[in-house]
């Protein structure tokens, strides 16, 4: 008996205990809290009268959402409430991502200008910008600057564009269902069009201009017909009735705010994430390309950029995250994303916190995953075009 | 020996000669071509106009007395009488007006922290750090919030104003700092539950935003606490700033600790070293010095991300001002708005470029 316990306990073994009883212990410690509150929720629940679960969702929502990509109305549910505010944050975050990333690069390079004045220039935007608090900038462009733009009443007019403090009003393109199935058809070609020329360029060296001008024609005049021929759609022009404008595309005065919030901070951070890329390169490289008869702006893009990109896309890649995140900020200006529809006025009406809470996290981690995913992909792909 | 072809030396190129003085070099940089001066020229002007725009603005037709709106008749000037008048609120919001004096004890006891620890000349710098992490927050608990030694409650919801931004800054600084210590260490060490616990908690805090967090503090958390338990709205958030940051502090330190090598640990093993002095008396003491320019930064990014107090409903920084100009006495203007947004910008500003200069000054000292 004895030996069988020593052949179990060797010394490593007992070395391990203390270790594994710790280890047990916080399980058993996590686990007894993880019951106590839900025993704790679940009591409270029915003080309050609440029904767990996700029953509510499928309930008419009973209020409106002032900016919809697809069908809402007031008797819609809440999941479809959900879905709008979830493609209002997929929006939101998309364009500050793209228009961040573009700042950033234009203010990375300018801080490499060989003009001392225009290099000092973008110092202080980054040194300034960066900070600022953002829920303070968002603010300064909601309540300071946008609000003190002209009322209903008294609009800038120009054309068929309307700009006042409840947004700017553009004409939009109302296609019919033919119209979708034609433009379809033209979007496929223009990608394929452009592969093709792209694999042209890469097996013959140059495309020559005939061709250039081929595709321009075929191109404009596809989106002649597009836009001016009758059965594919017509245009729907921003009318005056009532308080505001209505019909045509309206670009609302918080998203404007949010987008000019969240990417005029975030370029800062992405030009010095663009910049460490940039400096990382050797000068010789900008030399070489000097040899060889490339302009400054050439040997830029087609030089430096990818290789700095290499060293930059992963620290770029956080920052991204980062401005997906701080698009939920909107809930300070009522702009209807997941973080205002659904932890505002979804859990207000419903009292449903925990679930409501949870998809606002759910989505949030499973929009950052993704983004990390194509960011890692499209990192991969550099690196291996690199071939090292 | 071999004769050499050529007897003649190659003279040496005489180094390039700075040619101007730094003003002929500037002028040549800034104007080395048509386009460049253009483009330098509008800066200039640019520059020019907005700094005469500004003066004229903030000084010249600036208003600097009066207690109302109608004292800032002036749209074009700035109104600092609306930040002078309110200097009360903007300091601590409700806090009574007797027991003034107990917030500037506070601040005054910080400040003297803070130098005492930035400044390097002043020695002691353990004696201040270790006060820091025990005998401040005691003493600012009692102090700010009292109760007993004879010092009158006041209540956290009657806070406000410049007060709760910079409790909430500090006191989740002081807070996430052992934590996010923790949840390295947690992520390096042997025992595979922990290290599972930390790494999960750690991304997926890291992939929710910080308002979500907070506003599950406030929704979720009162749900979860036994009946008749109740934590009061302040606590809540600072329990939640303090598990966020404590998430991002984390990675700083376990980038510190992984920049120490194998060897360090082995020979603090060889000569007999556990666990806990191995950390504690070698890799510590190493990563910290390593990672302080990080963690400054992690404090610039604590100190913005204080501004989202407003929105949960707290009454901080940002919201006195806001809400300041909504008041009976203020309201009416565009341009005091403005004046407050641009007064609170620079006291951010000047704070987190005054911390980031410090901590580039810093890296420059390690290097």
């Amino acid at each position: 008996m004895s030996m069988r316990r020593n052949a179990l306990l060797t010394p490593k073994r007992r070395e391990q205990i203390p270790a594994l009883i710790f280890q047990v212990a916080i399980i058993l410690l996590l686990v007894w809290i993880g019951w106590k509150m839900v025993l704790n929720a679940q009591s409270n629940l029915e003080r309050l009268g609440i029904s767990a679960g996700f029953g509510f969702l499928t309930s008419d929502a009973g209020f409106d959402i002032s900016q919809k990509l697809i069908d809402f109305q007031e008797g819609s549910s809440y999941l479809q409430a959900m879905i709008a505010a979830y493609l209002n944050t997929i929006v939101l975050a998309l364009s500050g991502i793209l228009l961040c990333s573009v700042l950033g690069l234009i203010v990375a390079f300018t801080r490499f200008s060989k003009n001392p004045v225009l290099s000092l220039v973008a110092e202080l935007y980054v040194e300034t910008f960066r900070n600022i608090p953002l829920l303070l900038q968002i603010f300064f462009w909601y309540f300071g600057v946008i609000a003190s733009l002209p009322s209903v009443r008294n609009s800038h007019i120009l054309g068929s564009v309307v700009l006042n403090n409840r947004g700017l009003f553009l004409p939009a393109f109302q296609f019919t269902f033919f119209g979708v199935l034609v433009s379809a058809g033209l979007l496929i070609c223009v990608v394929a069009a452009i592969i093709i020329l792209y694999r042209k360029k890469t097996t013959y060296g140059r495309v020559d201009r005939k061709t250039w001008i081929w595709v321009l024609i075929v191109l404009s005049a596809s989106l002649a017909i597009l836009l001016f021929g009758g059965p594919l759609g017509k245009w729907e022009l921003p009318v005056l009735s009532g308080f505001t404008y209505r019909g045509g595309l309206t670009i609302r005065p918080e998203f404007v705010a949010m987008l000019a919030g969240l990417s005029v901070y975030n370029s800062t951070f992405m030009s010095e994430i663009f910049r460490s890329g940039i400096i990382s390169i050797s000068k010789g490289q900008h030399e070489a390309a000097e040899t060889v008869g490339l302009s400054g702006i050439k040997s830029n893009l087609l030089i430096v950029l990818p290789q700095a990109l290499r060293v930059a896309i992963p620290p770029a890649g956080g920052q991204l995250q980062i401005v997906i995140k701080a698009s939920s900020l909107s809930a300070a200006i009522a702009y209807p994303d997941i973080m205002s529809v659904i932890g505002g006025t979804i859990i207000t009406q419903t009292s449903q916190a925990i679930e409501c809470m949870f998809i606002i996290m759910g989505l949030f981690l499973a929009t950052n995953l993704t983004l990390t995913w194509l960011l890692n992909t499209y990192n991969g792909f550099i690196m291996r075009r690199g071939g090292r | 020996m071999p004769e050499s072809k050529t007897n003649t030396f190659i003279e040496a190129m005489t180094p390039p000669v700075r040619e101007g003085g730094p003003l002929g070099r500037f002028l040549k940089r800034s104007f080395s071509s048509i386009p460049n001066g253009l483009v330098t020229l509008l800066l200039l002007g640019g520059a020019g106009y907005l700094l005469i725009h500004l003066v004229s603005w903030g000084i010249v037709s600036a208003q600097w007395t009066g207690t109302t709106a109608k004292s800032c008749s002036n749209p074009d000037g700035a109104c600092w009488s609306f930040i002078i008048a309110r200097w009360k609120p903007i300091l601590a919001g409700q806090y009574p007006v007797q027991e003034l004096w107990r917030i500037f004890l506070f601040f005054g006891i910080l400040t003297i922290l803070i130098i005492w620890i930035a400044i390097r000349r002043i020695p002691g710098k353990s004696w201040a750090l270790v006060s820091l992490w025990t005998v401040f927050p005691i003493i600012s608990y009692y102090l700010l919030i009292g109760g007993s030694f004879g010092l009158s409650h006041v209540p956290t919801n009657n806070w406000g104003g410049l007060l709760v931004t910079v409790v909430t800054a500090v006191f989740t600084m002081i807070s996430t700092l052992p934590f996010g210590l923790l949840l390295a260490l947690g992520r390096m060490s042997n025992m595979p539950v922990i290290r599972l616990l930390c790494i999960g908690f750690v991304e997926i805090v890291r992939g929710i935003p910080l308002l979500a967090f907070l506003f599950s503090a406030a929704t979720i958390f009162p749900l979860v606490l036994p009946e008749g338990v109740n934590i009061d709205l302040f606590a809540r958030t600072m329990i939640a700033f303090m598990l966020f940051n404590g998430s991002m502090t984390s990675e700083v330190f376990r980038g510190g600790l992984q920049s120490i090598r194998r060897e360090q640990y082995d020979a603090a093993l060889t000569v007999g070293l556990g666990w806990f002095s191995t950390m504690a008396f070698i890799i510590l003491p190493q990563a910290i010095k390593t990672i302080v320019p990080a963690l400054v930064n992690c404090m610039i990014i604590i100190i913005k991300e204080t501004s989202v107090l407003l929105v949960i409903g707290l009454f901080d920084f940002i919201a006195t001002i806001h809400f300041g100009t909504e008041s009976p006495d203020w309201i009416g203007g565009h341009h005091i708005l403005l004046t407050g947004y641009i007064f609170t910008a620079a006291v951010y500003m000047i704070t987190c470029s005054v911390l980031s200069k410090y901590s580039r000054r810093f890296e420059g000292q390690i290097k």
